[in-house]
């Protein structure tokens, strides 16, 4: 993936270095140039003070050594120097030795000559009459420790370059991550939005991100409005069915239908179906749209008697309504889910159960398990797929719509469980809801 | 026996109060909860069947005031809600009895029969047997246990029949009779009901109902067991 941080970084350590680079032979350069001015007026300095030396006058052949600077008599010092008096044989400085200097036209060389002992050396001309002489002056200096010492500066300069680079990359690494913090917590809440804990984006961003937050933020409010309009269209909806359908059964009781009890149930079956569909869809609208926040959390402690209460009213002193096993301050799943999924299953075992319908709740490492048995009939092993997949009824005669247990499978489904049957200790039907636990980024 | 029925859908109201008549309950229908309100209270009602989406006021707020003055009828709770935690809630309230729309309407009726029963202490069943005389519900016909022959009543005579066994202790005056037996738009005529026990008396014995001169009438039971 792109780093932001990693094209910075390249772009600056290249463009720093290259200003390094720049810089460093720039200022080498100069200083060179500087140098060799300098170093020409000296020249010029020491061939104006060897032609008025006095001896050139009395025997223009040789100059006494003793007269002259001790580094032109010390063999390949650096300094040297060469005077041409008309043709005459030239006068050397002892200091070089066999070593053949050429003369150059006029002032100083442009570059540098070659000398003895790979010195390279900076030469200077001049032309000078005196009396009837024509001299020639040259004098010539070894350029080679200024040349070391510019090669040593380069060096130095590109070195301090490179760490100055570094050390820049490293702040502007720093400025970014301080720059892009708001960034992180961004991350976390959309995180958070991920997971249904917030609607909207709310940390301060800095002006560059905070258009982008802004048009997120829009977008969101957007969605939930449109989210809700659907989920309270397809609740309301849901809601106004009943009433018509619940007309249209007290019209299908009609004595004058009796006479045509195919019709009769050819028309009650498709109110069913009706039914049946406009349940799964309100229980599916409201599923989409259930935050488990912790209030509205499963506290069995709390809710389950109430419930079983309201089960004991129903079914009357005739059925036992027990309930055992663990009990949880508080269950990571919404109350209004467990407690339809639960009233569903005790409902069915009430009016299947002889004298008693049981509530067993356990907590396992991996899963809550709730289990719901009654003493009743049961249902035959081959039966109970049907069962489960059609969610259907099998007794026609038991009252209720037959929609339990599909609700059942629909709320277990959204959060990863199952509901399974099986025989029970009782003697009747077994039936068990296995909840694993959300993760625990949800439940915290 | 009189029923307050609240519901503001007209089409399954008048379902509804067909249903109910059929099944010998004189209807007091009120569509707005604020109506229903006050006439519950001033009414002699023996049994109430409320819608909660009520305009006006909200169905369970209507109950809670109920319960709240002391009004001790039972109450079915009929509504489009039908989840477990908002039938939890409307019991919680005070409703005697839930039932979520779309219903089968036998069913309401068998829960309204067994809601009067359990009122009266009885075990909700469809037939009521008192002192020797069985009212069957559902088919309407009496029979006394004697002479183990069913008898056909009509809607009133059943009526008449089921409020006296529902309080075989008491003695019954005429105007409370008609107060159970007629909703209250309906013409009350005290010679009716004399009409109907003469009726009544025919199909089952003079001694089925005892008049108690000056105060009213009592079940009198099989006289001949």
């Amino acid at each position: 993936m792109m780093s932001l941080t990693r094209r910075l970084d390249m772009g600056l350590l290249l463009a720093s270095l290259v200003v390094m680079l720049l810089l460093a032979q720039g200022s080498v350069l100069l200083f060179d140039y500087a140098t060799r001015d300098y170093l020409g007026e000296r020249l010029q300095e020491d061939a104006e003070s060897l032609i008025a030396n006095p001896q050139l006058e009395n025997s223009p052949q040789r100059l006494d050594p003793d007269t002259l600077r001790a580094s032109f008599n010390r063999v390949y010092s650096g300094h040297y120097f060469l005077i041409q008096i008309d043709d005459l044989p030239p006068i050397r400085s002892r200091s070089l030795w066999d070593f053949q200097i050429k003369p150059h036209s006029q002032g100083l060389s442009h570059g540098l000559e070659p000398g003895p002992e790979d010195q390279k050396l900076l030469v200077w001309t001049g032309q000078y009459h005196r009396g009837t002489h024509e001299i020639q002056v040259t004098t010539a200096l070894d350029y080679t420790p200024v040349t070391y010492r510019l090669f040593w500066l380069r060096w130095s300069i590109w070195g301090l370059g490179g760490a100055m680079a570094g050390l820049l990359v490293l702040i502007q690494r720093r400025v970014i991550r301080l720059g892009l913090k708001p960034l992180d917590r961004l991350q976390q809440e959309l995180a958070q939005l991920h997971e249904g804990e917030r609607m909207a984006l709310e940390t301060p961003m800095p002006a560059e991100i905070s258009p982008v937050v802004t048009e997120l933020n829009h977008q969101l409010g957007r969605i939930e409005q449109v989210l809700n309009r659907s989920r309270d269209g397809i609740a309301n909806l849901g809601h106004a069915l009943k009433t018509p359908l619940a007309v249209m059964e007290a019209l299908l009781s009609r004595e004058e239908l009796n006479q045509h009890p195919d019709i009769k149930k050819g028309l009650q079956h498709r109110l069913d179906d009706i039914h049946r569909l406009v349940e799964r869809e309100l229980q599916r609208a409201r599923l989409d749209t259930s935050e488990v926040s912790p209030a509205a959390r499963f506290r069995p402690e709390h809710d389950l008697p109430p419930l079983l209460d309201t089960l004991r009213e129903i079914h009357g002193p005739r059925i036992r309504f027990l309930c055992l096993g663990d009990k949880p301050a508080s269950l990571p799943w919404d109350r209004d889910e467990l407690l339809e999924v639960l009233g569903n299953l005790l409902d069915n075992a009430g009016k299947w159960a002889a004298s008693q319908a049981r509530l067993t709740l356990h907590a396992e490492e991996h899963a809550m398990r709730l289990q719901v048995d009654d003493d009743g009939p049961g249902i035959a092993i081959e039966h109970r797929g049907d069962v489960l997949n059609r969610g259907t009824r099998l007794d026609e005669q038991v009252s209720g719509h037959g929609l339990g247990l599909g609700i059942v499978e629909q709320i277990v489904g959204h959060h990863g469980g199952t509901l399974t049957l099986g025989e029970s200790n009782l003697g009747g039907l077994s039936a068990t809801i296995t909840l694993p636990w959300p993760t625990p980024k949800l439940a915290g | 026996m009189r029923l307050l029925l609240v519901e503001d859908n007209v089409p399954l109201a008048d379902e509804l109060n067909a249903l109910f008549s059929r099944n010998g309950y004189a209807v007091d229908w009120y569509t707005d909860g604020r109506d229903a309100a006050t006439m519950a209270v001033k009414e002699p009602y023996d049994v109430i069947v409320l819608d909660l989406g009520l305009p006006g006021r909200p169905g369970l707020s209507l109950l809670e005031e109920w319960r709240e003055a002391g009004l001790d009828i039972p109450i079915l709770i009929l509504t489009a809600r039908s989840s477990w935690s908002e039938r939890i809630t409307g019991l919680r309230a005070g409703a005697d009895d839930y039932l979520p729309k779309p219903f089968h309407p036998d069913e309401l009726i068998l829960r309204l029969q067994a809601l009067v029963r359990r009122r009266h202490g009885q075990r909700p069943s469809p037939t009521l047997a008192v002192a020797g005389v069985t009212l069957d519900e559902n088919s309407q016909t009496a029979m006394r246990d004697s002479e183990g022959k069913a008898v056909s009543l009509t809607r009133a005579e059943f009526a008449i029949m089921r409020y006296l066994m529902h309080h075989p202790e008491h003695v019954i005056p005429k105007d409370r009779l008609l107060d159970h037996l007629y909703d209250s738009e309906h013409d009350r005529n005290p010679n009716v009901v004399e009409v109907h026990i003469n009726h009544l008396r025919q199909k089952l014995g003079r001694s089925i109902i005892v008049t108690q001169r000056g105060q009213g009438y009592r079940f009198g039971g099989d006289s001949t067991t």
